[in-house]
């Protein structure tokens, strides 16, 4: 074989390649809006973009927030209005927070084409590159960013580049202060405005940590801990004035509130959705002959361990076979659970509660005051290291930081045994969500003679866990199916008759599977994806909800390299 | 001695005649047929072109080629652009409507009059944001093809470069590239470059890179096989002895020999990139939105694939067509270059 | 014969030790963090990264990792089963992976082999086109959408076979998932079978038989096949890879608890103990799968025994 002619052979053959090769990329350069020859802005020059407030409005006037809702998502999202999420908080009237503060935003192409150019006459500029970062964790994050790209590009003429991280890197540039614009949600830890208003005072620490605005700071200080912190009113009418000012400067750029497309058979009633706190499914009703119910869930069980857990998933089955102080019934409001009532102090600092004498442990143990005390100890305690131990200090427990930084002794956080079934909890203020939130696994008992016993497993199977709530833990397969029965022991098993005999959770993370399933009857309970939404929606078990979650586009104002 | 002959020699009669002899040729210039000169690659063609296959796979691959340049120019729409409210439509082609296929009705319906769009036609249906999925099915090929022959290409660099040193020279420094060659081929590819997804950036070249951490194996194999066959045989030995460099010997003398063989083991290589490129994007290792690849389509068509399962079939069905089409054409190939070995 | 499996063995060990060590450079790269959770403090986050033994240099990490590996300890899960030993945690998820997957190479091997014979003997009929059909579309169609397709036709259209798992009826729901699985080992076995077998029967052997008189049947089973089923070994380990592939995005359609799924989880929540284990996993069943069928074609085929101990 000679050289000059396998070479010519080997060259017809890299032609073919660069034939196809060579097109793409003149392509890539050309028409490709992502692939736009990246202009090479410092990091200065991007702060400097971020930082012009009418460049941030023209942003969101852009966007067409009930299209990314009805179009994109379908799963019964809804766009935002503001800040703070609707269905959410409730003021002292009893109204919709969302209600009383208004519609901040709106979607409007003029006005954003008219702010764009504002924008490059204060900054001499012609034309900006934008890059939104989102997480590939989910679907709906990619989606939404691939809108907002084509509504920005179309209405604006900028240049906007997408950047896909999972979850866990997004949020390590975000911290970083490493991107432009981010996509990213809070998910609220108790049911008031303030959970997401605090998010941008001054002393954050994370990646929301530049907005420094005197004003937001004082008025949110006077409505937390202030002077309005007593009147309801007042305190609320604060909350208003501090969204608004958040939305003027449009500090982040709201964009959606996270809803959920269900299929829920028809028979099955009883499952509640709470928006700012763990769903319930204690007291499901089916009128299926043999009572059990089948839920599909999408993430999987991390732990049973109600210190340690930080997922949905983990919570809704922790609430099952624990409980709390309280439960919250249909409507978000707290009833008594383990305590049968209690007693608040006149200036709202101090809980006096009184454990039901007939709360039992599953092991025949009553359920005491001293469960909590070790309990929450264990929580707060540096050893343990719970990445939830902050809530204890989210509700103002007296020390809570203390304790858990090692710099006071676990015995003076701010709760304690009074007697057996008496406990009293110590806060530094007064909290007005401190009771809704005694429903949160994080301040579920524990009880020490037991823990002790099985620390080295414990809630790592069935038998190492001790259950005081409505249902037990019956099987529990791996990574597939986790089966609860009821609980003869629960304090109110008399008045349980009613509701499933047998509550099973099947982890199947492929929902167009599960959907298929619920379709052949094997599931009950299923979630959709936006995808599917339109070839369900017309099933007779098809559900849709609001979720406390609200999404942001997180602008960085200060970009570093 | 005469005498004994005659004595005990019996005397035949000659029983032939002069006529018995015939010149066959006489007067005619006797020379060797000079057969018209083929060139190698004509040699190659003349083998590549009695197979069938390979001609045909050779066909679809210039047309998907054809397609991919100047599908997204045809259809009058462009990858990236969305338009929400006509999210979801089957497809849709003038002409073949009339005959029932392709006539933008999906599960009984004509899902174009139910939202009114009467007068548009999507040829491959759009997507859950109403993208063309003509245009980003040719887009996405031409990405895709892209992806597998750069990254095909790199592997031919490395592993004939690996291959051909490793097997040269032998000995010690043969050992150690074989080991590491070895260990490196212990990992699962799979583990590999799902890993390697999460500390790269996403993008084409990340995805290149992946593919080719591997792949370059294969041809190392083969290289060095060659080169330990033909590095005892007489003209490399001449060469040596007039005096040539290890350089020359092994990419004038050596390399040219097995240029056909590592040109069939990328045509081979390419189908399976495309492959692998199409799961590496399932595993979230994909061409970053709004582009798309061959991949990409895929795994997003797979979400709603029992909704509306023409939103993955489009770009299946050119991924089941390159595959076929590029092995027939491997196939050929390599026949074509060495008709004498079956394998 | 027993020199080379002693090198070969010894090839595999290290090649383990490589793979852990390349496994512990490539998370340690990784961006982000198990501990994600926004509300997290840095000093919060500092306490957890000292539970876990994470602020530790990449030495002291590594070389503890691979201390307590030699005892059978993986160490503990961080963020998938929190606090449990990472050991404990495959047990259940690797015995259903290996089942479904050992099935699934059974079933698609068999099935190939009969396809491809078939498709020889029958060389240009309906049945060979069958034969290239199956084998193009085994693959060019991802197992993903291959297993969610049989999902919707088979388990909900005609019901013939569940559509999840089930603890309750394991080996019911294994029919799924092990079809699924068998589509690219029967797609590569069935177009290698046929191809080797139509060589088979064009050489000068086989017509040698076939002169002395043999009966068709006969030369088929003792003289053709023997000759054409040496060479499949040499594929099965590429077909191994592809099984491993498809078992991580099949068990997800079908909902199988295996370590497919676990390992997908584990990556996307940076639970670097769960993700180092179950990729070591993955990497000594490919392995010790490699070797047997090295040492296997050894045994069967001395050339290559004699060959390899020469080199």
């Amino acid at each position: 074989m000679n050289f000059k002619k396998a070479l010519t052979a080997g060259l017809a053959i890299a032609m073919l390649a660069g034939c196809s090769g060579g097109s793409a990329n003149t392509d890539d350069s050309s028409s490709a809006p992502e692939t736009a020859a990246p202009e090479t802005s410092s990091a200065e020059q991007l702060s400097a973009q971020y930082s012009n407030l009418n460049f941030r409005l023209a942003l969101s006037y852009a966007i067409d927030r009930d299209q990314i809702a009805n179009l994109v998502l379908k799963d019964g999202s809804v766009g935002l209005e503001g800040f703070i999420p609707r269905e959410f908080a409730y003021g002292p009237d009893g109204k919709d927070y969302r209600d009383t503060a208004g519609n901040l935003l709106s979607y409007d192409p003029d006005k954003a084409v008219e702010c764009l150019n504002k924008a490059k006459d204060e900054l001499g500029v012609d034309n900006f590159t934008v890059s939104i970062l989102y997480e590939t964790d989910s679907e709906a994050p990619g989606k939404v960013s691939a809108a907002i790209q084509e509504m920005w590009t179309n209405t604006l003429g900028i240049n906007v580049n997408l950047v896909s991280k999972t979850k866990k890197e997004r949020l390590a540039l975000m911290n970083a202060l490493t991107y432009e614009i981010g996509l990213t949600r809070w998910g609220p830890d108790y049911a008031d405005p303030q959970t997401y208003l605090d998010l941008f005072k001054s002393d954050t620490t994370a990646y929301n940590g530049y907005y420094f605005n005197d004003e937001y700071d004082a008025l949110l200080n006077k409505a937390e801990t202030g002077e309005d912190a007593t009147d309801p009113e007042k305190r609320w009418a604060d909350m208003i004035e501090a969204e608004k000012m958040f939305i003027d400067d449009m500090v982040a750029i709201p964009v959606f509130q996270n809803g959920g497309a269900y299929l829920i058979n028809p028979n099955v009633t009883g499952i509640e959705f709470h928006n700012a706190a763990v769903d319930s499914y204690r007291s499901i009703v089916t009128k299926e002959e043999d009572k059990n119910v089948t839920i599909a869930i999408t993430s999987d069980l991390n732990t049973m361990d109600h210190h340690v857990a930080t997922d949905g998933t983990s919570f809704i089955m922790q609430s099952l076979i624990i409980g709390g102080l309280v439960a919250l019934d249909a409507e978000g409001q707290p009833v008594p659970d383990l305590a049968s009532s209690w007693d608040i102090n006149d200036d709202g600092t101090e809980y006096t509660f009184h454990i039901r004498e007939d709360a039992n442990w599953s092991n025949g143990t009553p359920v005491t005051a001293d469960d909590f005390v070790y309990a929450w100890r264990r929580l707060d305690s540096t050893d343990l290291a719970s990445e939830y131990a902050f809530m204890l200090d989210t509700i103002c427990v007296k020390n809570a930081q203390a304790v858990f930084k090692g710099e006071a002794a676990p015995e003076e956080l701010g709760i304690e045994a009074i007697d057996s079934k008496t406990l009293k909890v110590t806060l530094t203020q007064p909290v007005g969500y401190f009771l809704a939130l005694m429903s949160f696994p994080s301040f579920f008992p524990l009880n020490q003679e037991f823990f002790e016993a099985h620390e080295a497993t414990y809630a790592q199977s069935i038998d190492d866990i001790l259950y005081c709530g409505p249902y037990v833990f019956s099987e529990w397969v791996e990574n597939s199916e986790y089966t609860f029965t009821k609980n003869p022991t629960y304090w109110n098993a008399a008045n349980y008759d009613k509701y499933a005999d047998e509550v099973t959770f099947k982890f199947i993370s492929e929902a167009q599977s599960a959907a298929l399933s619920y379709k052949q009857g094997e599931l009950d309970v299923v979630t959709l994806t936006g995808d599917l939404v339109d070839q369900y929606k017309s099933d007779p078990g098809f559900t849709q909800r609001l979720q406390g979650y609200a999404w942001r586009l997180n602008v960085n104002q200060q970009v570093k390299e | 001695m005469s005498e004994y002959y005659e004595k005990h020699v019996p005397i035949i009669e000659n029983d032939y005649d002069d006529a018995d002899f015939v010149f066959v040729q006489e007067n005619v210039r006797l020379k060797d047929k000079v057969y018209k000169q083929t060139s190698f690659l004509k040699d190659v063609w003349t083998n590549f072109s009695k197979n069938k296959g390979a001609v045909i796979g050779m066909v679809i691959i210039a047309v998907i080629i054809l397609m991919a340049i100047i599908g997204p120019m045809i259809s009058g729409y462009t990858y990236y652009g969305q338009s929400l409210l006509q999210q979801g439509l089957p497809p849709r082609i003038p002409g073949l409507e009339k005959i029932g296929l392709f006539n933008g009705y999906e599960n009984g319906v004509n899902v174009y009059a139910e939202k009114g769009f009467n007068d548009v036609y999507y040829w491959f249906g759009t997507d859950t944001l109403g993208r063309d999925l003509f245009t980003r099915v040719w887009e996405g090929t031409r990405i895709s093809l892209f992806i597998a022959f750069v990254a095909v290409i790199i592997d031919i660099i490395i592993g004939m470069s690996y291959g051909l040193i490793s097997g040269y020279f032998g000995g010690k420094v043969d050992m150690v590239m074989q080991r590491f060659v070895e260990i490196l081929n212990g990992i699962p590819t799979l583990v590999l470059v799902t890993l390697l997804g999460l500390v790269l950036p996403p993008g084409m070249t990340s995805i290149i890179f992946a593919l080719m951490i591997t792949g370059w194996i294969g041809m190392s194999r083969i290289s060095r096989a060659e080169v330990l066959k033909l590095k005892e045989s007489e003209y490399i030995l001449a060469s040596r002895t007039l005096g040539a460099r290890h350089f020359a010997i092994i990419f004038k003398e050596i390399l040219p020999n097995i240029f056909g063989q590592l040109i069939t083991m990328a045509m081979f290589s390419v189908p399976s990139a495309i492959f692998t490129e199409a799961y590496l994007s399932f595993m979230g290792l994909g061409i970053p939105a709004p582009a798309a690849s061959l991949g990409t389509l895929i795994s997003d068509g797979y979400k709603s694939l029992t909704v509306h399962p023409y939103m993955i079939m489009s770009a299946i069905a050119v991924l089941a067509l390159l595959m076929l089409s590029f092995n027939l054409f491997a196939d050929g190939l390599r026949d074509a270059f060495d008709p004498n070995q079956k394998h | 014969m027993f020199k080379y499996i002693l090198k070969r063995v010894l090839i595999s060990i290290m090649t383990l030790a490589a793979i852990v060590l390349v496994l512990f450079l490539m998370l340690d790269k990784m961006p982000g963090s198990p501990f994600n959770d926004e509300k997290l403090t840095a000093a919060q986050k500092a306490l957890l990264y000292t539970k876990y033994g994470l602020d530790k240099p990449f030495f002291v990490r590594f070389f503890k990792y691979i201390t307590a590996m030699l005892k059978g300890d993986l160490g503990n899960s961080c963020v998938l089963n929190k606090n449990k030993p990472v050991a404990d945690m495959l047990k259940a998820p690797l015995g259903v992976s290996i089942r479904v997957g050992a099935l699934g190479m059974l079933l698609g091997t068999v099935a190939g082999l009969g396809l491809g014979i078939a498709a020889a003997l029958k060389h240009n009929s309906w049945i060979d086109t069958l034969c290239s059909v199956v084998s193009i579309l085994g693959v060019s169609v991802p197992a993903y959408v291959f297993a969610l397709m049989l999902a919707y036709f088979a388990g909900f259209k005609f019901g013939w076979i569940p559509i999840l798992y089930s603890s309750k009826n394991v080996a019911k729901s294994f029919i799924g998932p092990m079809i699924a699985l068998a589509m690219s080992p029967m797609a590569n076995v069935s177009r290698f079978t046929r191809s080797e077998l139509i060589d088979v029967l064009g050489s000068d052997y086989v017509m040698l038989v076939q002169a002395k008189g043999v009966k068709q049947r006969n030369l088929i089973l003792h003289h053709a096949l023997r000759n054409t089923l040496i060479p499949i070994i040499t594929i099965m380990g590429p077909i191994l890879v592809n099984l491993l592939t498809g078992s991580m995005v099949v068990e997800k359609v079908f909902g199988v608890p295996g370590i497919g799924t676990m390992m997908v989880t584990a990556i996307q929540s940076n639970d670097y103990n769960v993700t180092i284990a179950c990729a070591f996993v993955y990497s000594a069943m490919y392995i010790v799968m490699m070797l047997i069928i090295d040492i296997l074609y050894g045994i069967i085929d001395p050339r290559i025994r004699v060959a390899k101990e020469g080199s």
